[in-house]
Protein backbone atom coordinates (compact mmCIF):
# COMPACT_ATOMS: atom_id res chain seq x y z
CA UNK A 1 0.00 0.00 0.00
CA UNK A 2 1.29 3.63 -1.08
CA UNK A 3 0.72 6.39 1.49
CA UNK A 4 1.42 9.91 0.38
CA UNK A 5 0.99 13.08 1.92
CA UNK A 6 0.99 16.53 0.05
CA UNK A 7 0.98 19.93 1.83
CA UNK A 8 -0.16 18.49 4.90
CA UNK A 9 -0.49 21.20 7.76
CA UNK A 10 -1.81 20.70 11.31
CA UNK A 11 -2.99 23.32 14.00
CA UNK A 12 -4.70 23.16 17.13
CA UNK A 13 -6.13 27.03 18.07
CA UNK A 14 -3.36 28.90 16.72
CA UNK A 15 -0.32 26.54 17.51
CA UNK A 16 1.14 24.76 14.19
CA UNK A 17 1.63 20.96 14.91
CA UNK A 18 2.41 20.32 11.55
CA UNK A 19 3.77 22.14 8.92
CA UNK A 20 4.04 21.35 5.05
CA UNK A 21 4.82 17.91 5.39
CA UNK A 22 4.93 16.27 1.70
CA UNK A 23 6.15 12.64 2.10
CA UNK A 24 5.26 9.34 -0.74
CA UNK A 25 6.20 6.40 0.62
CA UNK A 26 6.10 3.55 -1.35
CA UNK A 27 4.81 0.01 -1.50
CA UNK A 28 6.44 -2.90 0.76
CA UNK A 29 8.59 -0.05 2.37
CA UNK A 30 9.96 -0.02 5.95
CA UNK A 31 9.88 3.92 6.83
CA UNK A 32 10.66 5.04 10.39
CA UNK A 33 9.65 8.17 11.79
CA UNK A 34 12.32 9.46 14.16
CA UNK A 35 12.49 13.05 15.92
CA UNK A 36 12.75 14.02 19.55
CA UNK A 37 9.74 13.38 21.91
CA UNK A 38 7.02 16.43 21.24
CA UNK A 39 8.49 17.03 17.28
CA UNK A 40 4.84 15.25 16.18
CA UNK A 41 5.73 11.87 15.19
CA UNK A 42 2.75 10.07 16.67
CA UNK A 43 0.51 12.81 15.07
CA UNK A 44 2.17 12.66 11.98
CA UNK A 45 1.36 8.38 11.69
CA UNK A 46 -2.58 9.23 12.71
CA UNK A 47 -2.93 12.00 10.13
CA UNK A 48 -1.39 9.32 7.60
CA UNK A 49 -3.30 6.23 9.04
CA UNK A 50 -6.67 8.52 8.73
CA UNK A 51 -7.35 9.04 12.47
CA UNK A 52 -7.18 12.23 12.29
CA UNK A 53 -8.12 14.60 9.16
CA UNK A 54 -5.24 17.22 8.70
CA UNK A 55 -6.29 20.98 8.61
CA UNK A 56 -5.15 21.27 5.02
CA UNK A 57 -3.67 19.17 2.84
CA UNK A 58 -4.25 16.08 0.88
CA UNK A 59 -3.34 12.37 2.31
CA UNK A 60 -3.40 9.51 -0.13
CA UNK A 61 -3.62 5.51 0.47
CA UNK A 62 -3.55 3.78 -2.79
CA UNK A 63 -4.47 7.40 -4.81
CA UNK A 64 -7.24 7.28 -2.36
CA UNK A 65 -7.99 11.39 -1.03
CA UNK A 66 -8.57 10.19 2.73
CA UNK A 67 -9.64 14.03 3.17
CA UNK A 68 -12.45 14.00 0.70
CA UNK A 69 -14.09 10.50 2.00
CA UNK A 70 -16.71 10.44 3.55
CA UNK A 71 -17.01 8.36 7.55
CA UNK A 72 -17.93 5.50 5.95
CA UNK A 73 -15.78 5.14 2.96
CA UNK A 74 -12.93 6.24 5.73
CA UNK A 75 -13.76 3.49 7.89
CA UNK A 76 -12.98 0.89 4.80
CA UNK A 77 -10.28 2.48 4.60
CA UNK A 78 -8.96 2.30 7.76
CA UNK A 79 -9.75 -1.57 8.02
CA UNK A 80 -7.40 -2.27 5.91
CA UNK A 81 -4.85 -0.62 7.90
CA UNK A 82 -3.21 -1.33 11.24
CA UNK A 83 -2.24 1.00 14.06
CA UNK A 84 -0.41 -0.03 17.18
CA UNK A 85 -0.86 2.84 19.66
CA UNK A 86 2.34 3.75 21.64
CA UNK A 87 0.20 3.24 25.31
CA UNK A 88 -1.36 0.20 23.46
CA UNK A 89 -4.68 1.97 23.94
CA UNK A 90 -7.19 -1.21 24.46
CA UNK A 91 -10.86 -0.85 25.71
CA UNK A 92 -10.96 -1.15 29.04
CA UNK A 93 -14.68 -2.72 28.95
CA UNK A 94 -13.66 -5.70 27.37
CA UNK A 95 -11.79 -8.73 28.36
CA UNK A 96 -8.73 -9.11 26.07
CA UNK A 97 -10.45 -11.83 23.84
CA UNK A 98 -13.24 -9.21 22.91
CA UNK A 99 -10.63 -6.69 22.50
CA UNK A 100 -9.23 -8.84 19.70
CA UNK A 101 -12.46 -10.69 18.54
CA UNK A 102 -14.52 -6.92 17.86
CA UNK A 103 -12.76 -5.81 14.37
CA UNK A 104 -13.68 -9.36 13.03
CA UNK A 105 -17.04 -8.94 14.16
CA UNK A 106 -17.12 -5.52 13.02
CA UNK A 107 -15.48 -6.10 9.58
CA UNK A 108 -16.71 -9.74 8.76
CA UNK A 109 -19.28 -10.58 10.37
CA UNK A 110 -19.93 -13.24 8.05
CA UNK A 111 -17.12 -15.02 9.97
CA UNK A 112 -17.67 -17.39 12.32
CA UNK A 113 -16.64 -17.54 15.84
CA UNK A 114 -14.41 -20.52 15.41
CA UNK A 115 -12.50 -18.82 12.40
CA UNK A 116 -12.26 -15.84 14.65
CA UNK A 117 -11.17 -17.76 17.20
CA UNK A 118 -8.60 -19.87 14.95
CA UNK A 119 -7.09 -15.83 13.68
CA UNK A 120 -6.82 -15.24 17.66
CA UNK A 121 -5.10 -17.93 18.51
CA UNK A 122 -2.29 -18.54 15.64
CA UNK A 123 -1.75 -14.62 16.66
CA UNK A 124 -1.22 -15.03 20.11
CA UNK A 125 1.04 -18.18 19.46
CA UNK A 126 3.17 -16.31 16.89
CA UNK A 127 4.14 -13.84 19.18
CA UNK A 128 4.03 -16.13 22.27
CA UNK A 129 1.61 -14.31 24.10
CA UNK A 130 0.16 -16.97 26.73
CA UNK A 131 -1.90 -15.14 29.19
CA UNK A 132 -5.38 -15.85 29.72
CA UNK A 133 -7.58 -14.08 27.21
CA UNK A 134 -10.62 -13.65 29.50
CA UNK A 135 -8.45 -10.89 31.70
CA UNK A 136 -9.49 -7.56 31.56
CA UNK A 137 -6.71 -5.24 29.98
CA UNK A 138 -6.54 -3.08 33.67
CA UNK A 139 -4.89 -6.98 34.81
CA UNK A 140 -1.91 -7.01 32.65
CA UNK A 141 1.03 -5.24 32.91
CA UNK A 142 2.45 -2.88 30.53
CA UNK A 143 3.90 -5.05 28.10
CA UNK A 144 1.21 -7.73 28.27
CA UNK A 145 -1.42 -5.14 27.00
CA UNK A 146 1.72 -3.97 24.26
CA UNK A 147 1.46 -7.12 23.09
CA UNK A 148 -2.48 -7.79 23.14
CA UNK A 149 -2.75 -4.32 20.93
CA UNK A 150 -0.41 -5.32 18.63
CA UNK A 151 -2.25 -8.62 18.11
CA UNK A 152 -5.22 -6.56 17.90
CA UNK A 153 -3.93 -4.73 15.00
CA UNK A 154 -2.80 -7.33 13.24
CA UNK A 155 -6.29 -9.60 13.53
CA UNK A 156 -7.85 -8.10 10.21
CA UNK A 157 -4.40 -8.69 8.42
CA UNK A 158 -3.59 -5.37 7.18
CA UNK A 159 -1.32 -4.20 4.30
CA UNK A 160 0.06 -1.69 5.82
CA UNK A 161 0.76 -0.85 9.61
CA UNK A 162 1.40 2.16 11.59
CA UNK A 163 3.68 1.23 14.54
CA UNK A 164 4.02 3.61 17.01
CA UNK A 165 6.70 2.72 19.13
CA UNK A 166 7.09 -1.26 19.07
CA UNK A 167 9.50 -2.50 21.74
CA UNK A 168 9.36 0.24 24.31
CA UNK A 169 7.99 -1.35 27.24
CA UNK A 170 8.19 -5.41 26.15
CA UNK A 171 10.23 -7.28 28.41
CA UNK A 172 13.82 -9.17 26.13
CA UNK A 173 11.80 -12.36 24.88
CA UNK A 174 8.90 -10.01 23.02
CA UNK A 175 11.35 -7.64 21.88
CA UNK A 176 13.09 -10.00 20.29
CA UNK A 177 9.93 -11.33 18.79
CA UNK A 178 8.28 -7.71 17.55
CA UNK A 179 11.49 -7.72 16.14
CA UNK A 180 11.01 -11.22 14.17
CA UNK A 181 7.39 -9.74 13.01
CA UNK A 182 8.93 -6.53 12.00
CA UNK A 183 11.20 -9.14 9.85
CA UNK A 184 9.02 -11.26 8.47
CA UNK A 185 6.49 -8.46 7.42
CA UNK A 186 9.41 -6.67 5.49
CA UNK A 187 10.21 -10.30 3.90
CA UNK A 188 6.13 -10.58 3.00
CA UNK A 189 6.69 -7.01 1.06
CA UNK A 190 3.80 -5.33 3.44
CA UNK A 191 4.08 -1.62 4.30
CA UNK A 192 5.36 -0.98 7.78
CA UNK A 193 5.53 2.88 9.24
CA UNK A 194 7.37 2.54 12.56
CA UNK A 195 7.68 5.81 15.00
CA UNK A 196 10.98 4.34 17.02
CA UNK A 197 13.78 5.38 18.99
CA UNK A 198 15.26 1.89 18.07
CA UNK A 199 18.42 1.48 16.83
CA UNK A 200 17.53 -2.17 15.77
CA UNK A 201 14.65 -1.64 14.27
CA UNK A 202 16.59 1.19 11.98
CA UNK A 203 18.89 -0.63 11.27
CA UNK A 204 17.36 -3.71 10.59
CA UNK A 205 14.44 -2.98 9.29
CA UNK A 206 14.05 0.56 8.03
CA UNK A 207 14.44 1.20 4.19
CA UNK A 208 14.19 4.92 5.06
CA UNK A 209 14.12 7.33 7.46
CA UNK A 210 11.61 10.08 7.97
CA UNK A 211 13.00 12.95 10.41
CA UNK A 212 10.74 14.99 12.27
CA UNK A 213 11.68 18.05 13.95
CA UNK A 214 8.85 20.96 15.54
CA UNK A 215 6.49 20.03 13.49
CA UNK A 216 8.78 20.20 10.01
CA UNK A 217 9.43 17.67 7.86
CA UNK A 218 13.92 18.38 7.98
CA UNK A 219 14.25 14.64 6.12
CA UNK A 220 13.09 11.98 4.21
CA UNK A 221 15.54 9.37 2.80
CA UNK A 222 17.18 6.03 2.79
CA UNK A 223 19.34 5.48 5.51
CA UNK A 224 22.33 5.17 3.70
CA UNK A 225 22.18 8.75 2.20
CA UNK A 226 20.84 10.14 5.38
CA UNK A 227 24.31 9.20 7.70
CA UNK A 228 26.22 11.34 5.58
CA UNK A 229 24.22 14.45 5.66
CA UNK A 230 25.61 17.79 6.39
CA UNK A 231 23.04 19.06 8.47
CA UNK A 232 23.47 19.62 12.09
CA UNK A 233 20.16 19.33 13.19
CA UNK A 234 19.34 15.82 11.27
CA UNK A 235 23.02 14.71 12.60
CA UNK A 236 21.96 15.28 15.82
CA UNK A 237 18.60 13.42 15.70
CA UNK A 238 20.50 10.60 13.92
CA UNK A 239 22.86 10.26 16.92
CA UNK A 240 20.71 10.13 19.38
CA UNK A 241 19.94 6.79 18.24
CA UNK A 242 23.64 5.76 16.73
CA UNK A 243 24.40 6.40 20.25
CA UNK A 244 22.12 4.00 21.70
CA UNK A 245 24.22 0.94 20.11
CA UNK A 246 27.39 0.45 18.67
CA UNK A 247 25.74 -2.46 16.38
CA UNK A 248 23.86 0.10 14.43
CA UNK A 249 27.01 2.19 13.75
CA UNK A 250 28.35 -1.38 12.05
CA UNK A 251 25.04 -1.89 10.28
CA UNK A 252 24.95 1.55 8.76
CA UNK A 253 28.25 1.49 7.55
CA UNK A 254 27.52 -2.26 6.57
CA UNK A 255 24.85 -1.07 3.98
CA UNK A 256 27.33 1.46 2.79
CA UNK A 257 29.51 -1.13 2.02
CA UNK A 258 32.67 0.41 3.88
CA UNK A 259 33.55 0.16 7.32
CA UNK A 260 36.26 2.91 6.64
CA UNK A 261 33.26 5.84 5.79
CA UNK A 262 32.13 7.95 8.62
CA UNK A 263 28.78 8.67 8.32
CA UNK A 264 29.58 12.17 10.08
CA UNK A 265 32.16 12.55 7.77
CA UNK B 1 -7.31 42.58 21.38
CA UNK B 2 -10.01 45.54 21.67
CA UNK B 3 -13.73 44.25 23.15
CA UNK B 4 -15.54 44.54 19.73
CA UNK B 5 -13.05 41.24 18.68
CA UNK B 6 -13.52 39.48 21.90
CA UNK B 7 -17.61 39.57 21.26
CA UNK B 8 -17.14 38.93 17.64
CA UNK B 9 -15.00 35.86 18.21
CA UNK B 10 -16.48 34.41 21.06
CA UNK B 11 -19.93 34.74 19.01
CA UNK B 12 -18.21 33.08 16.17
CA UNK B 13 -16.58 30.24 18.34
CA UNK B 14 -19.94 30.10 20.30
CA UNK B 15 -22.24 30.01 16.27
CA UNK B 16 -19.71 27.00 15.45
CA UNK B 17 -19.88 25.11 18.59
CA UNK B 18 -23.85 24.96 17.88
CA UNK B 19 -22.83 23.89 14.21
CA UNK B 20 -20.90 20.93 15.58
CA UNK B 21 -23.11 19.96 17.60
CA UNK B 22 -26.10 20.40 15.36
CA UNK B 23 -23.89 17.65 13.04
CA UNK B 24 -23.00 15.72 15.78
CA UNK B 25 -27.20 15.28 16.54
CA UNK B 26 -27.17 14.29 13.15
CA UNK B 27 -24.59 12.00 12.76
CA UNK B 28 -26.39 10.07 16.01
CA UNK B 29 -30.00 10.36 14.29
CA UNK B 30 -28.40 8.87 10.84
CA UNK B 31 -26.29 5.98 12.75
CA UNK B 32 -29.60 5.26 14.71
CA UNK B 33 -30.94 4.26 11.36
CA UNK B 34 -28.38 2.25 10.62
CA UNK B 35 -27.88 0.72 13.97
CA UNK B 36 -31.51 -0.68 13.97
CA UNK B 37 -31.96 -1.69 10.30
CA UNK B 38 -28.02 -3.64 10.45
CA UNK B 39 -27.54 -6.88 12.48
CA UNK B 40 -24.90 -6.53 14.59
CA UNK B 41 -24.23 -6.74 18.37
CA UNK B 42 -26.15 -5.52 20.90
CA UNK B 43 -23.77 -5.83 23.53
CA UNK B 44 -23.36 -2.42 24.23
CA UNK B 45 -27.04 -1.69 24.09
CA UNK B 46 -27.54 -4.58 26.43
CA UNK B 47 -25.32 -2.61 29.38
CA UNK B 48 -26.75 0.80 29.14
CA UNK B 49 -30.38 -0.58 29.19
CA UNK B 50 -28.91 -2.19 32.71
CA UNK B 51 -27.53 0.19 34.22
CA UNK B 52 -29.91 3.14 33.03
CA UNK B 53 -33.27 1.29 33.42
CA UNK B 54 -32.66 -1.67 35.98
CA UNK B 55 -30.23 -0.26 38.33
CA UNK B 56 -32.42 3.00 38.88
CA UNK B 57 -35.89 1.55 39.55
CA UNK B 58 -35.27 1.33 43.73
CA UNK B 59 -34.63 5.41 43.47
CA UNK B 60 -37.48 5.70 40.84
CA UNK B 61 -39.69 3.62 42.83
CA UNK B 62 -38.61 5.40 46.38
CA UNK B 63 -39.29 8.92 44.66
CA UNK B 64 -42.59 8.29 42.96
CA UNK B 65 -44.00 6.83 45.46
CA UNK B 66 -43.01 9.48 48.50
CA UNK B 67 -44.32 11.85 45.60
CA UNK B 68 -47.74 10.58 44.48
CA UNK B 69 -48.21 10.73 48.61
CA UNK B 70 -47.50 14.22 48.86
CA UNK B 71 -49.38 15.07 45.98
CA UNK B 72 -52.74 13.31 47.73
CA UNK B 73 -52.14 14.52 51.11
CA UNK B 74 -52.33 18.55 49.49
CA UNK B 75 -55.26 18.04 47.15
CA UNK B 76 -56.95 15.65 49.97
CA UNK B 77 -56.67 18.70 52.33
CA UNK B 78 -56.82 21.83 49.77
CA UNK B 79 -59.83 20.60 47.07
CA UNK B 80 -62.40 20.00 49.33
CA UNK B 81 -62.66 23.43 50.82
CA UNK B 82 -63.64 24.61 47.13
CA UNK B 83 -65.84 21.74 46.63
CA UNK B 84 -63.66 20.11 43.69
CA UNK B 85 -62.93 16.84 45.47
CA UNK B 86 -63.20 14.68 42.83
CA UNK B 87 -60.71 16.82 41.00
CA UNK B 88 -58.28 14.69 43.04
CA UNK B 89 -58.24 11.94 40.46
CA UNK B 90 -57.44 14.67 37.24
CA UNK B 91 -55.10 16.29 39.36
CA UNK B 92 -53.03 13.43 39.96
CA UNK B 93 -53.02 12.25 36.26
CA UNK B 94 -51.73 15.72 35.33
CA UNK B 95 -49.15 16.27 37.54
CA UNK B 96 -47.93 12.84 37.89
CA UNK B 97 -48.18 11.40 34.61
CA UNK B 98 -47.99 14.55 32.17
CA UNK B 99 -45.25 16.44 33.80
CA UNK B 100 -43.41 15.21 36.96
CA UNK B 101 -43.56 11.67 35.77
CA UNK B 102 -41.19 12.72 32.88
CA UNK B 103 -39.08 15.34 33.75
CA UNK B 104 -38.49 14.00 37.00
CA UNK B 105 -37.19 10.40 35.73
CA UNK B 106 -35.34 12.61 33.37
CA UNK B 107 -33.55 14.60 35.66
CA UNK B 108 -32.75 11.44 37.69
CA UNK B 109 -31.07 10.04 34.65
CA UNK B 110 -29.49 13.21 33.45
CA UNK B 111 -27.55 13.02 36.59
CA UNK B 112 -27.10 9.52 37.52
CA UNK B 113 -26.51 8.30 33.75
CA UNK B 114 -25.84 11.04 31.76
CA UNK B 115 -22.69 12.18 33.81
CA UNK B 116 -21.65 8.52 33.45
CA UNK B 117 -21.71 8.78 29.88
CA UNK B 118 -19.57 11.53 29.46
CA UNK B 119 -17.33 10.37 32.23
CA UNK B 120 -16.88 7.03 30.44
CA UNK B 121 -16.65 8.24 26.91
CA UNK B 122 -14.15 10.95 28.38
CA UNK B 123 -11.72 8.82 29.88
CA UNK B 124 -11.78 6.96 26.86
CA UNK B 125 -10.63 9.64 24.77
CA UNK B 126 -7.76 10.34 27.33
CA UNK B 127 -6.75 6.66 27.10
CA UNK B 128 -6.85 6.88 23.40
CA UNK B 129 -9.47 4.46 23.26
CA UNK B 130 -11.89 6.30 20.64
CA UNK B 131 -8.75 6.82 18.67
CA UNK B 132 -8.51 2.49 18.54
CA UNK B 133 -11.85 2.36 17.72
CA UNK B 134 -11.19 5.15 14.53
CA UNK B 135 -8.54 3.24 13.64
CA UNK B 136 -9.68 0.03 13.91
CA UNK B 137 -12.62 1.41 11.11
CA UNK B 138 -15.70 1.47 13.83
CA UNK B 139 -17.45 4.35 13.93
CA UNK B 140 -17.63 5.80 17.26
CA UNK B 141 -20.44 7.31 16.86
CA UNK B 142 -21.91 4.01 15.78
CA UNK B 143 -20.31 1.63 18.37
CA UNK B 144 -21.01 4.15 21.53
CA UNK B 145 -23.27 6.69 21.29
CA UNK B 146 -26.11 5.09 19.25
CA UNK B 147 -26.51 2.20 21.69
CA UNK B 148 -26.36 4.40 24.78
CA UNK B 149 -28.91 6.69 22.89
CA UNK B 150 -31.42 4.12 22.69
CA UNK B 151 -30.58 2.58 25.88
CA UNK B 152 -31.57 5.96 27.84
CA UNK B 153 -34.23 6.51 25.42
CA UNK B 154 -35.93 2.99 26.17
CA UNK B 155 -35.15 2.98 29.49
CA UNK B 156 -36.66 6.51 29.81
CA UNK B 157 -39.88 5.77 28.84
CA UNK B 158 -39.96 2.59 30.60
CA UNK B 159 -38.66 4.14 33.69
CA UNK B 160 -41.88 6.99 33.37
CA UNK B 161 -44.29 4.34 33.36
CA UNK B 162 -43.14 2.55 36.24
CA UNK B 163 -42.55 6.25 37.88
CA UNK B 164 -46.59 6.37 37.33
CA UNK B 165 -47.62 4.07 38.27
CA UNK B 166 -45.58 3.74 41.65
CA UNK B 167 -46.78 7.65 41.98
CA UNK B 168 -50.36 6.95 41.73
CA UNK B 169 -49.82 3.38 43.76
CA UNK B 170 -48.08 5.70 46.86
CA UNK B 171 -50.96 8.01 46.39
CA UNK B 172 -53.38 4.97 46.92
CA UNK B 173 -52.06 4.19 50.08
CA UNK B 174 -52.03 7.37 51.62
CA UNK B 175 -55.69 8.24 50.67
CA UNK B 176 -56.64 4.79 51.79
CA UNK B 177 -54.95 5.81 55.22
CA UNK B 178 -56.87 9.32 55.53
CA UNK B 179 -60.54 7.63 53.64
CA UNK B 180 -60.86 4.02 53.21
CA UNK B 181 -61.49 3.21 49.72
CA UNK B 182 -61.33 0.01 47.41
CA UNK B 183 -58.48 -0.46 45.15
CA UNK B 184 -60.81 -0.54 42.29
CA UNK B 185 -62.67 1.97 42.67
CA UNK B 186 -60.06 4.61 43.19
CA UNK B 187 -57.92 3.20 40.14
CA UNK B 188 -61.66 3.17 38.44
CA UNK B 189 -61.80 6.85 38.84
CA UNK B 190 -58.14 7.39 38.09
CA UNK B 191 -58.66 5.77 34.48
CA UNK B 192 -61.85 7.80 34.35
CA UNK B 193 -59.68 10.99 34.34
CA UNK B 194 -57.09 9.19 32.13
CA UNK B 195 -57.12 10.02 28.23
CA UNK B 196 -54.97 8.33 25.81
CA UNK B 197 -53.50 12.27 24.76
CA UNK B 198 -52.24 11.85 28.46
CA UNK B 199 -50.32 8.54 27.97
CA UNK B 200 -49.08 9.54 24.48
CA UNK B 201 -47.84 13.15 25.95
CA UNK B 202 -45.91 11.54 28.50
CA UNK B 203 -44.02 8.64 26.58
CA UNK B 204 -43.46 11.95 23.78
CA UNK B 205 -41.90 13.83 26.37
CA UNK B 206 -39.73 10.97 27.70
CA UNK B 207 -38.78 9.62 24.25
CA UNK B 208 -37.29 13.61 23.89
CA UNK B 209 -36.08 13.87 27.22
CA UNK B 210 -34.31 10.82 26.40
CA UNK B 211 -32.72 11.53 22.88
CA UNK B 212 -31.72 15.09 24.52
CA UNK B 213 -30.03 13.62 28.13
CA UNK B 214 -28.04 10.58 26.19
CA UNK B 215 -27.15 13.30 23.14
CA UNK B 216 -25.63 16.01 25.25
CA UNK B 217 -24.18 13.25 27.31
CA UNK B 218 -22.35 11.66 24.87
CA UNK B 219 -21.58 14.95 23.02
CA UNK B 220 -19.73 15.95 26.09
CA UNK B 221 -17.84 12.88 26.59
CA UNK B 222 -16.36 13.26 22.99
CA UNK B 223 -15.71 17.00 23.78
CA UNK B 224 -13.17 15.85 25.95
CA UNK B 225 -9.83 16.46 24.33
CA UNK B 226 -6.28 15.48 26.23
CA UNK B 227 -6.88 15.74 29.94
CA UNK B 228 -8.20 13.78 32.35
CA UNK B 229 -8.95 17.52 34.25
CA UNK B 230 -11.17 17.69 31.22
CA UNK B 231 -13.33 14.94 32.27
CA UNK B 232 -15.25 16.28 35.01
CA UNK B 233 -15.60 20.16 33.59
CA UNK B 234 -17.57 18.08 30.23
CA UNK B 235 -19.62 16.00 32.52
CA UNK B 236 -20.51 18.76 34.78
CA UNK B 237 -21.27 20.76 31.45
CA UNK B 238 -23.30 17.92 30.44
CA UNK B 239 -25.63 17.96 33.36
CA UNK B 240 -25.82 21.61 33.48
CA UNK B 241 -26.78 21.86 29.85
CA UNK B 242 -28.67 18.82 29.67
CA UNK B 243 -31.22 20.11 32.69
CA UNK B 244 -31.63 23.55 30.61
CA UNK B 245 -32.32 21.51 27.43
CA UNK B 246 -34.61 19.44 29.02
CA UNK B 247 -36.42 22.65 31.01
CA UNK B 248 -36.91 24.41 27.47
CA UNK B 249 -38.23 21.23 25.76
CA UNK B 250 -40.58 20.44 28.75
CA UNK B 251 -42.17 24.07 28.34
CA UNK B 252 -42.95 23.64 24.43
CA UNK B 253 -43.79 20.45 24.80
CA UNK B 254 -46.42 21.25 27.55
CA UNK B 255 -47.24 24.41 24.92
CA UNK B 256 -47.81 22.06 22.14
CA UNK B 257 -50.04 19.83 24.46
CA UNK B 258 -52.27 23.14 25.54
CA UNK B 259 -52.75 24.71 22.10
Amino acid sequence: MKAELEHVYFSVHDTILLEDITVGIETGSAVMVMGPSGSGKSLLMKIMAGIIQPTSGRVRIDGQDLTRMNERALNIVRRDHGFLFQDSALWQNMTVLQNLSLPMQVHHPDWSPTRMREQIDRLCSYLRYEEDLSQRPATLSFGERKLVSLIRSLVLEPELIFFDEPRTGLDAKSHDRVLELLKDRKEQGKTQIISSHDSEIASMIADFLLVIDRGKLLAYDTVANLTRTDDPRIKEILSAVLDLSSSYDSDILEILGSSDIDPFG
Amino acid sequence: MVIHERIGKRVLESFHAFLYGMGFFASVLKETVVYITRRQSRRVLTFQILFTGVEALPVIAVLSLGLGAVIIIQGVSLLPQFGQGQLIYTILITVITRELGPILTAFIIAARSGTAISTELGNMVVSHEIEAYIATGINPISYLAVPRVLGVTFSLVVLNLYFNIFGLLGSYFVTALIRPIGFQEYFGNLLNALTIVDVGSSILKSVVFGVIISSVATYYGFQVEQASTEVPVMAIRSVGRGFVLLIVADAILTLVYYL
